[in-house]
C-alpha cells in the first residue's frame, strides 16, 4: 500500500535551518501537525552534532555554546512544540509542479520504506557539502588517507576514530583550522597547512586558537601539487604558487605524512532543487531567492540557511530560516 | 614596567584585535574590544591565558559522547585535561548535561556531556 502523508509545510533537512524554519512556521500560526521535518540522519541537529567546539549562539542565545548544545536547544523547542519529524528518511525527489498544485516529495525511510509527502509549501534546508578532492586538481594516486576536513571531524568527534597521525591540511577554511587543533589535541602531528590564496579564508579567531596556539605552520600562496602513495598516503609534494595559482618551479617540497585533509570551501547541496527545476545562482550555487521571503523560482518552495548560500555563523542560519518559515506560513494561509 | 600585547579575541567570529596594557599582574588599559566578554578574555589572555576544551569520552559500551570543560582551563593545563579525558571510561547511562569528571586535573572546571 502506498504510504502517503499530507501536510501544509514539509521541511527538507533537520539541521539548524530546518528546525528554525519549522519553529517559525509554527509560531506564525501553522499547527504543529501540519508541519513535517524530514531528516536523513538518525537524529535532528545536522552538522552541529559534530561541531563540538564552542563559539555558537552568541547572537541567538546571548551565550557561548558548543554545536551540540546549540542543536539541543532547537531539538528541545521542536519537541516542546510537538512538531513531527521523520529521521532516517532520505528525500530522493521533489516535484514542485507549476507552483499551484500540491508539491510532492518522494523519500525513502529505513523504517517506513518509500514515502510520499504532499505539501502546500516546501522549505529547503539541506545545508551544504564540502568541495571534494575530485573538484580539486591534484596529481597522484588515489590512496586511502585523503579526507575532507568535515569527514575527518565526523570520524574523530562522532565515531571516535583518528584518521591518521601525520597530517597535512590543504585550505585554510574554518573546519580545516578546527580539525588542525582537534587532531593535535588527540596526539596527531599537523605538519603544515597550505592555503593557495594569499590570505587565510578562516576566521582570525580560529587562526589564533587553533593554529598559533599550537605552533602549526601555515603557509599562504602554497598548495599540494602531488599525492604520493598507492594503498595509503605516504607523503605530499607542496609548492608555492604565483598570482595565477600556478606552482612556481623549484619551490617543491616533499612532506612525509599519512593523511591529507581538504578544507577548500563549501557548496550548497542543491541536487534536489536542480532536479525540481528551481533556478540556481551559478555564483553561489544556491537557489535564486527573493531576499525578502526566501522564496525560490517555484512559488511555495522556500530555501534557507546554507542550501541558499553558505553562512559563516549558525546564528545567521537560524535567522535566515525564520524568514523562510514565516513566509511559508503566510503562503499556506493564502 | 608597562607592557603591551595585541590579542586576537577568540570569543566570537568578530575576531576583534584587542590591545592590553599591563604591568605584572595589573591591567592598566584595554582598547579595541566591542563587548564585555572581549574585555574579560583579553585581560586574562595577557596575564594568564585560559582555553575551553571540547573533546569526546568513550563509554564502557564503546559509544562516543562529546564533552566540554564547564569553564576555560589554564592554557598550560590543556594537555593534562586531555590526558584525563582520554583515560576516562564513562558509564553507559550518561546524558546531556551530566558532569562526568568533576574538577578535572584538580581544576575548577568539570567535564560535562554536550552530546547525545
Amino acid at each position: 500500500m502506498e504510504n502517503v502523508r499530507e501536510v501544509k509545510i514539509a521541511v527538507i533537512g533537520g539541521g539548524p535551518a530546518g528546525m528554525s524554519a519549522a519553529l517559525a512556521a509554527y509560531e506564525n500560526g501553522v499547527a504543529a501537525k501540519d508541519i513535517l521535518i524530514i531528516e536523513r540522519e538518525e537524529s535532528l541537529g545536522g552538522i552541529l552534532k559534530q561541531c563540538i567546539h564552542s563559539g555558537f549562539g552568541l547572537h541567538r542565545f546571548k551565550e557561548e555554546l558548543t554545536g551540540p548544545e546549540y542543536a539541543h536547544r532547537y531539538v528541545e523547542m521542536v519537541k516542546e512544540a510537538k512538531i513531527p519529524y521523520l529521521c532516517n528518511a532520505m528525500v530522493l525527489e521533489l516535484n514542485g509542479g507549476d507552483g499551484k498544485e500540491k508539491k510532492t516529495i518522494k523519500a525513502t525511510s529505513s523504517v517506513e520504506g518509500i514515502i510520499t509527502v504532499k505539501a502546500d509549501a516546501v522549505i529547503l534546508a539541506m545545508g551544504c557539502r564540502e568541495r571534494p578532492r575530485g573538484a580539486l586538481t591534484i596529481a597522484g594516486e588515489r590512496p586511502a588517507g585523503i579526507y575532507t576536513a568535515g569527514t575527518a571531524q565526523k570520524y574523530v568527534n562522532i565515531m571516535g576514530y583518528m584518521p591518521g597521525k601525520k597530517v597535512v591540511i590543504l585550505g585554510s577554511g574554518d573546519i580545516g583550522l578546527i580539525m588542525a587543533r582537534r587532531m593535535t589535541l588527540e596526539g596527531a602531528q599537523v605538519l603544515q597547512i597550505c592555503e593557495i590564496a594569499p590570505k587565510i579564508s578562516g576566521l582570525a579567531r580560529n587562526v589564533q586558537q587553533c593554529v598559533s596556539d599550537f605552533g602549526i605552520p601555515l603557509r599562504l600562496s602554497c598548495t599540494v601539487v602531488k599525492v604520493h602513495g598507492r594503498e595509503r598516503v605516504e607523503g605530499v609534494t607542496i609548492a608555492d604558487v604565483d598570482e595565477d595559482f600556478n606552482p612556481k618551479p623549484g619551490t617543491e617540497r616533499y612532506l612525509a605524512c599519512d593523511t591529507l585533509l581538504l578544507s577548500c570551501g563549501l557548496i550548497p547541496e542543491n541536487d534536489l532543487s536542480r532536479a525540481a527545476g528551481i533556478d540556481i545562482d551559478p555564483r553561489t550555487n544556491g537557489a535564486v531567492c527573493s531576499e525578502e521571503d526566501d522564496q525560490t523560482s517555484i512559488p511555495g518552495i522556500f530555501a534557507c540557511g546554507n542550501v541558499r548560500k553558505v553562512f559563516d555563523l549558525v546564528d545567521n542560519v537560524s535567522k535566515d530560516a525564520v524568514v523562510a518559515g514565516t513566509a511559508a506560513a503566510e503562503y499556506v494561509r493564502g | 614596567m608597562v607592557e603591551e600585547k595585541k590579542i586576537t579575541c577568540v570569543i566570537c567570529p568578530n575576531s576583534c584585535v584587542v590591545t592590553v596594557k599591563y604591568e605584572g599582574e595589573n591591567i592598566i588599559e584595554v582598547t579595541g574590544h566591542n563587548c564585555k566578554r572581549g574585555l574579560k578574555y583579553a585581560s586574562a589572555e595577557a596575564i594568564h591565558p585560559v582555553r575551553s576544551i571540547s573533546s569526546t569520552v568513550r563509554c564502557a559500551d564503546g559509544r562516543v559522547v562529546a564533552v566540554k570543560t564547564s569553564q576555560p582551563v589554564p592554557k598550560e593545563n590543556v594537555y593534562d585535561v586531555m590526558w584525563e579525558i582520554n583515560h576516562f571510561t564513562a558509564p553507559n547511562d550518561i546524558e546531556f548535561g551530566d558532569v562526568v569528571i568533576p574538577h578535572v586535573f584538580g581544576l575548577e572546571a568539570d567535564v560535562v556531556v554536550i552530546g547525545g
